[in-house]
């Protein structure tokens, strides 16, 4: 089929080495273009390419400003999305893949064991690069209690699913279910594994896994664990740290390393900073083993974990976010802020979309402009160094 | 007696020229490649939809990337000169690397029109593809107002 005077394979090519704000306004050339751009197979072609493009790549950096308002700030495009509106106060990162972010927004409340208990009020899926979201219904486990909250993506299907594990308190997990996009509704999911988490959110997603800490009994004196969520069998497996690590308690973290997950531990007591990082090959159901990668001594304090394409840290060091890269230790300034800094979270530019997304309302299209005034006057400082 | 990576062949362009090229420098054109292992023993490799301009170049771009002594540095070098060309023989290069599916071509060009699409407006895109406008004025009104943010 030709378009204009090339075929579309051609025009596919070419398009998949722009940018996503650029192909957004090439929509208004023509129809055809339109569609291409909106192709699902193109999204997965472009997102081939981001994914081995630096410059494609982004950190969305949630900051506390006042009033309490969560502002997600993107410094490689110098644009900042505040999701208070419509969403309210209070919006928390889950995680991201293909360029697609989970947000959740809680009410905690304190129980008489001084455990909060946690009712969920949103759950949301957007795509900064394009600006369009779902919010989610929110599942048939409504009671108070402790959730967690973890997020993937299914190849086969092309499918995004976000599963949701409670635990009354801080003992093991209860129950589970999953949400599928391309349902748009909710499955209970078996828990037949006995593991406490220790997190909110996932650690780290890698392809169709989606990871947490865990401990195998409640209190400080459990042995960690790694619980994953399998997006494709749907399952719940959990295996514990390498046996070199059970001793003693160890400082954990963890991050996606050439596209298996990784965990970082920190072996050396203060004020030495030892870490070892191990990868685990995960890609059938009880059949995960450790490889012990290599041990580094950084001058770096691993202040925040983030999930990472190409295995690196974002550290923060005072008001500036660095990247580090665990392997060859490179470090690369990306950032400056003024706020404190609730995360930092990489991902990927992509035209990823799923059933039911809708463009943001004049309001929040009003906030982000807002956003950017500050930026361009001067109140925030975000500069992008190579 | 030439060994097999001294073999010339005969390319020949879509007005009837001809030109020789080296056998082990040509295959990096995949479809020349096809030809070649499949035994193709005609005196002169006919290139349908390339013609001497474009045949031309891509001989001039093949030789430099099958030399073995230019560095990736010069390489570069030489891509940032190569692809300095009007925009219309740049799409020309593209239909002509996409035909012969020559992977290197095909990506050095590619980069350079994007990198040239990224900089104009919606109408310069129209102009510099021929494409016709198939929008109502409310049809586009409507995605630009949805997209306004990519217009800033």
């Amino acid at each position: 089929m030709k378009i204009g005077c090339l075929p579309e394979n051609v025009i596919a090519e070419i398009f998949s080495r722009l940018p996503v704000k650029t192909l957004i306004r090439l929509k208004c050339v023509c129809t055809q273009w339109s569609s291409l751009i909106s192709n699902p197979f193109f999204a997965s072609l472009h997102l081939s390419r981001s994914v081995s493009n630096p410059t494609r790549h982004s950190i969305l950096v949630h900051e506390l400003r006042r009033q309490n308002r969560h502002i997600s700030l993107d410094p490689h495009l110098n644009l900042g999305f505040d999701l208070t509106y419509p969403f309210g106060p209070g919006i928390i990162y889950v995680g991201s893949i293909n360029g697609l972010v989970v947000e959740k927004n809680v009410r905690k409340s304190e129980n008489l064991m001084n455990f909060k208990k946690i009712s969920l009020r949103l759950l949301l899926i957007w795509n900064p690069s394009t600006r369009l979201y779902k919010t989610l219904p929110l599942g048939s486990h409504t009671d108070p209690c402790g959730i967690t909250i973890g997020f993937g993506w299914e190849a086969i299907d092309n499918d995004y699913k976000v599963v949701k594990i409670g635990f009354y308190y801080g003992e093991f997990a209860e129950w589970a279910e999953v949400w599928t996009a391309n349902l748009d509704s909710w499955k209970e999911i078996k828990v037949d594994r006995k593991f406490c988490l220790i997190t909110n959110c996932c650690d780290v997603i890698v392809k169709r896994f989606s990871y947490f800490f865990a401990q195998d009994s409640p209190g400080n004196d459990g042995i960690t664990l790694v619980a994953s969520f399998d997006m494709r069998a749907e399952v719940l497996q959990v295996v514990s740290v390498p046996d070199s690590l059970l001793e003693r308690q160890y400082d954990f973290n963890a991050m996606n390393w050439k596209e298996t997950f990784a965990l970082v531990a920190r072996v050396s007591p203060e004020p030495r900073k030892i870490y070892q990082v191990w990868t685990m090959e995960n890609s059938s159901v009880g059949k995960e083993h450790w490889n012990k990668k290599f041990t580094l001594e950084p001058d770096h304090i691993f202040y925040r974990t983030v999930n990472s394409v190409n295995g690196k840290f974002i550290l923060r060091r005072h008001r500036t976010l660095i990247l580090y890269d665990v392997e060859n230790r490179d470090t690369k300034t990306v950032g400056r802020v003024k706020f404190p800094v609730l995360g930092a979270h990489y991902y990927v530019e992509s035209l990823m979309s799923i059933k039911g997304f809708n463009h943001f309302g004049d309001d929040a299209r009003r906030r982000w402009n807002e956003q950017e005034l500050e930026l361009n006057t001067g109140h925030v400082s975000i500069e992008t160094k190579s | 007696m030439s060994s097999p990576e001294e073999k010339t062949l005969i390319l020949k362009s879509s007005d009837n020229e001809e030109f020789l090229v080296k056998e082990s420098v040509a295959v990096q054109c995949i479809t020349i490649k096809n030809l070649v292992e499949d035994g193709c023993d005609l005196d002169a490799i006919p290139l349908l939809n390339v013609d001497s301009k474009n045949l031309a170049w891509i001989i001039e771009f093949m030789e430099k990337y099958a030399d073995s002594t230019s560095t990736d540095a010069e390489k570069k070098d030489f891509d940032t000169e190569f692809v300095k060309k009007p925009f219309n023989d740049v799409l020309g290069l593209i239909l002509a690397a996409n035909y012969l599916n020559f992977p290197a071509l095909m990506d050095v060009m590619c980069d350079a029109c994007a990198n040239e699409m990224k900089l104009w407006s919606v109408e310069q895109v129209r102009e510099k593809f021929h494409i016709q406008n198939d929008y109502t004025e409310e049809e586009e009104k409507a995605v630009r107002a949805e997209n306004f943010w990519a217009f800033e």
